[in-house]
């Protein structure tokens, strides 16, 4: 549903977007459809005379702990899909991703440069996140993936492309006048193509 | 009532200064309310019309009415304008001012002639605001978030719009400081702590917030004005500093921001519920904590806004948590509106229609930044359309829908008049009709990946843009026809009697509008704020 | 004392308040180029101590001594404006108010000095130097300039009081102004206390 399937990463991350979506979509049901039923049962042509309650110590206490606990377990639904994303394997094709006012550049290991994203299919890929001028952010939709490119620090990012196709290659930290154009394309081709593509210098 | 007798009403002509003078030297706390009213809504829709513009920029590929540098400088506008000149000052310094003395049964704030010059640094923090548009090197372009090192470099004017908000950050602190003296001095005899109507609760959180969190974004802005001057360095990367600690240094701020525009709208509503409900407040003990619990808790959250930042780990862990414990006292509060309405016997005044509004939009806009807490959906969501989505249901749909909640319910008192319910409540039809419609295609978009700030969409965006700009053109519609409504019964409404709505708290007690010294005899309080029987 | 001096007093409590709050909302003023100080003397310690070594410790702590002493003469001349002593009370503000000129006197010549020798963001002599003695001198001409700032808000209030205190004002709410006046004052001497040793004593 979040459109991130084409990486391991946007397929964990989709588990968790599915479950807490629906469990939030299940607390705005609750409480939308219970104050709806009250105002029209109780309106005041039906009901003329209000109750005399003031509150409730125990529903209170029910309603401070239920949604404590549904909080909870989406923090840990969503910490899965973070932790991943701590550690690259060790064995990942590193990609330097460079941001510039207004494009994106992408070093390869041979020193081959290239302005769109050429990738291996089921491979890991490390992004080793770097700018030379101000804050960019590096996104690609379709693999769940996104970090900020900070000039005096490298962020890095890791997947596994599990999906051959071209993908959107986005900036999302606002950058200037060339912010909106600041695209490219994630192309994840088979192993022997890319190996083709990154032997031919 | 003693206190409807030969009242000199606080709009009368005061005698000896002419024009509009009497109102913006005034230290009538009402009269700064109404000030404060004229200012706010002048902002609020020069904010709409910059935003309806931004939505009509989408219409079509390529530059549709202007380039990408004028659609930056418009949110960036958008933005500032919206959040420093409206929504933060809103409901403080408006019904703050002109509700919260006559609450607690006082005659005014503890400080009138501060109060005073609290406004005047709001106006001139707008008149700053305005100059960096037309003078120097054009208007900024940063977006309101003014994040380093972008706002170091860029061209534009970005200088004076930080010293803007410096000012109007002044005006805040200020009236925070008021606020928390008049609650504990200022108090008629009998008015307990715990006979305090919400909406004083609430604005005394609030307060807290403001007074406390306002002078680090102000320094951390003056921080920015002397990197652009003198290049200090602390955020400069060529230099050795780190834009990532302007970031932390915002949104210890700016996040704790948001409650001060979600607080008192909260009170708004909790006063407007039960008076609809003819039921006094469920669980007026937990609303109150609540307000202090999320003044308190919140002030730990700032950092999820920077969970791709490339911080540590645990930083992300640790923000995501507390982010997700700041919502079970949102979530408190609005179980408590809810069971106050269980047996209530509720009309349906606009009022009461706008507080159901709210409740809707407040509980998308909050229920969404819950999926927006979650890391792993965090790291996606994050700079898309989503998070537009998200913030207008919390500060528009939220805070917004509850100041014109509030508008309408106190209008009566606050004007003397009543306006045409029937209008009213068009108008509203067409404010909710329209914000959901402008508002929910963002999330699908955000969904998709669309990012933030683009003056242009990617093809496969187009339908659900069209759909949310057709949207920005009936809630304009609705904001056209709530204004007109409200000015037009201003000078033709008919008289208000003293009590409308059959409140219950104070302000109901004295005509509409009071007299120039709210009480001629300060009031003994002898019971609960919500009693109806 | 009557009705209004029962008003008096209310207000006077409420000032009070007002006045602690003011200075509450103060020390945030000062927390973020805090904390960012904090932040960068753990990134950058060495350079940091390099830094704080081209402080002259002397200056630093006679101005220290400077602004102690003056709070000193401030809490008596609140202490003699209570009593109704109106030329201690005088005598004592016009110390203060000297005391606080010193201080920014001596800050003068100590700025003045540092930029003289090319010490300074964006010099010419500076891009050559190590990173976080960039960031220690930015910090400090912020913060000591900030704290400048409050220093001269000082004087100017405390001259006010002083022509107050000259053409006569001595009895209802003056002796309440005063003492905020010294609460300020107060404020500003503590804020110095804890930016002396961060620049001065840990190079
Ligand atoms: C008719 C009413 C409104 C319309 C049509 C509108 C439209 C928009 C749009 C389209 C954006 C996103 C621009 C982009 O990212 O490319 C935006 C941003 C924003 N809006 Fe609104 N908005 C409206 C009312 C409000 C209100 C009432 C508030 C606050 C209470 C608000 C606060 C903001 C803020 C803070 C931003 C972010 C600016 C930035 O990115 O720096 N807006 N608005
Ligand atoms: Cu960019």
């Amino acid at each position: 549903m979040l459109l991130s399937q084409a990486s391991n990463i946007g397929k964990l991350t989709d588990g968790a977007f599915m479950a807490i979506t629906a469990i939030c979509v299940a607390l705005f049901l609750t409480i939308n459809i219970i104050m709806l039923y009250f105002a029209v049962k109780y309106r005041r042509s039906r009901h003329p005379q209000s109750a005399d309650i003031d509150g409730s110590v125990l529903l209170e206490l029910a309603w401070t702990v239920i949604p404590a606990a549904l909080v909870v377990f989406m923090f840990y639904l969503g910490l899965k899909g973070y932790a991943i994303r701590k550690d690259a394997p060790g064995d990942a094709l590193a990609v330097n991703v460079r941001g510039q006012m207004w494009s994106w550049i992408f070093q390869y290991a041979n020193g081959k440069e290239s302005s769109a994203l050429a990738l291996p299919l089921n491979r890991a890929v490390k992004f080793n996140l770097t700018s030379g001028d101000v804050i960019h952010s590096f996104f690609i939709p379709a693999f769940g993936i996104k970090g900020d490119v900070v000039p005096g620090r490298q962020n890095t990012l890791w997947a596994v492309p599990i999906e051959k196709g071209s993908f959107d290659v986005f900036c999302t930290e606002y950058c200037g006048a060339g912010h909106s154009i600041m695209l490219s394309k994630a192309v994840v081709m088979d192993e022997k193509d890319f190996e083709e593509w990154y032997g031919a210098r | 009532m003693d206190n409807a007798g030969e009242a000199v009403y606080y709009r009368n002509k005061v005698r000896g200064r002419a024009g509009v003078r009497q109102w913006i030297f005034s230290t009538d706390h009402k009269r700064i309310g109404v000030l404060y009213l004229v200012s706010v809504l002048a902002m609020f829709s020069s904010g709409v019309v910059l935003g309806v513009l931004m939505r009509l920029e989408l219409l079509t590929p390529g530059p549709t009415l202007m380039g990408p540098q004028t659609y930056n400088s418009m949110f960036t506008l958008h933005g500032v304008i919206m959040l420093f000149l409206f929504i933060i000052p809103a409901a403080p310094g408006v019904f703050g001012n002109f509700f919260l003395p006559i609450l607690i049964g006082a005659n005014d704030v503890a400080f009138p002639r501060l109060n005073l010059l609290s406004w005047w640094f709001y106006m001139a923090g707008a008149a700053i605001a305005v100059a960096s548009i037309l003078i120097g090197a054009g208007p900024p372009d940063t977006g309101w978030t003014f994040y380093a090192p972008y706002s170091l470099f860029t061209g534009q004017d970005v200088s004076l719009a930080l010293f803007a908000v410096f000012v109007l950050g002044l005006s805040s602190v200020l009236t925070g400081i008021n606020f928390i003296v008049t609650v504990h001095n200022m108090r008629a005899p009998g008015m307990g702590w715990f006979r305090m109507p919400l909406f004083v609760w609430s604005i005394y959180a609030t307060a807290w917030i403001q007074a406390l969190a306002t002078p680090v974004v102000g320094t951390t802005f003056l921080l920015v004005i002397a990197e652009r001057f003198f290049g200090i360095g602390v955020f400069d990367p060529a230099k050795g500093g780190d834009p990532i600690l302007y970031q932390h240094l915002f949104w210890i701020y700016s996040h704790p921001a948001v409650y001060i525009m979600i607080l008192p709208a909260m009170g708004i509503i909790t006063e407007i519920i039960p008076v609809f409900a003819r039921k006094t407040v469920f669980g007026y003990r937990a609303i109150a904590y609540s307000s202090l619990a999320i003044a308190g808790v919140g002030s730990l959250v700032w950092g999820h806004h920077m969970f791709v930042s490339g911080y540590s780990y645990t930083a992300g862990v640790l923000f995501s948590f507390f982010t997700f414990l700041v919502a079970i006292p949102s979530a408190v509060k609005v179980f408590n509106w809810i069971a106050t309405l269980h047996k209530g016997s509720i009309v349906f005044s606009t009022p009461m229609l706008y507080a159901f509004c709210f409740i809707f939009l407040f509980s998308i806009g909050g229920l969404t930044g819950l999926m927006l807490g979650a890391l792993s959906m965090n790291v996606v969501l994050h700079g898309t359309y989503f998070v537009v989505g998200h913030f207008h249901y919390v500060k528009f749909g939220g805070a917004g829908f509850a100041f014109f909640a509030g508008l309408h319910y106190w209008f009566p008192k606050m004007s003397g008049r009543l306006y045409s319910r029937m209008r009213a409540n068009i108008a509203l039809f067409l404010l909710f009709a329209g914000f959901n419609m402008l508002y929910f295609p963002m999330f699908i978009l955000g969904i998709e990946g669309m990012p933030r700030r683009y003056f242009d969409a990617l093809p496969q965006y187009h339908f659900w843009q069209a759909v949310s700009i057709a949207g920005s053109w009936v809630l304009a519609a609705g904001i056209i026809l709530m204004l007109a409504n409200l000015v037009h019964a201003l000078f033709r409404g008919e008289k208000a009697p003293e009590n409308p709505w059959a409140g219950a708290t104070l302000e109901w007690t004295i005509p509409s509008p009071p007299a120039h010294e709210n009480f001629v005899k300060i009031p003994e309080i002898r019971r609960g704020p919500y009693d109806y029987r | 004392m009557g009705k209004t001096g029962v008003r008096d007093d209310a207000r006077g409590a409420a000032a009070r308040l007002g006045m602690w709050l003011f200075i509450a909302t103060e020390a945030f003023f000062f927390l973020a180029p805090l904390l960012l100080y904090a932040a960068y003397r753990y990134r950058y310690a060495y350079d940091f101590r390099a830094a704080g070594g081209e402080l002259n410790l002397f200056t630093g702590a006679a101005n220290t001594a400077v602004l102690l002493t003056s709070s000193l003469t401030m809490a008596l001349a609140v202490n003699a404006g209570q009593r109704g002593d109106k030329r201690l009370t005088a005598v004592l503000l016009a110390a203060t108010i000297i005391l606080g000129s010193v201080f920014l006197v001596i800050k003068y010549f100590e700025w003045t000095a540092k930029i003289s020798h090319g010490i300074y963001p964006n010099s010419e002599t500076f891009s050559g130097r190590a990173r976080g003695e960039v960031i220690f001198w930015g910090l400090y001409f912020f913060i000591t300039g900030l704290h400048g700032l409050h220093v001269f808000i000082g004087v100017c209030l405390l001259t006010v009081m002083l022509f107050m205190r000259l053409a006569n004002a001595s009895g209802g709410r003056y002796p309440a102004r005063l003492e905020n006046c010294g609460l300020y004052w107060h404020a500003v001497d503590v804020i110095w206390i804890y930016i002396f040793p961060f620049f001065y004593l840990m190079g």
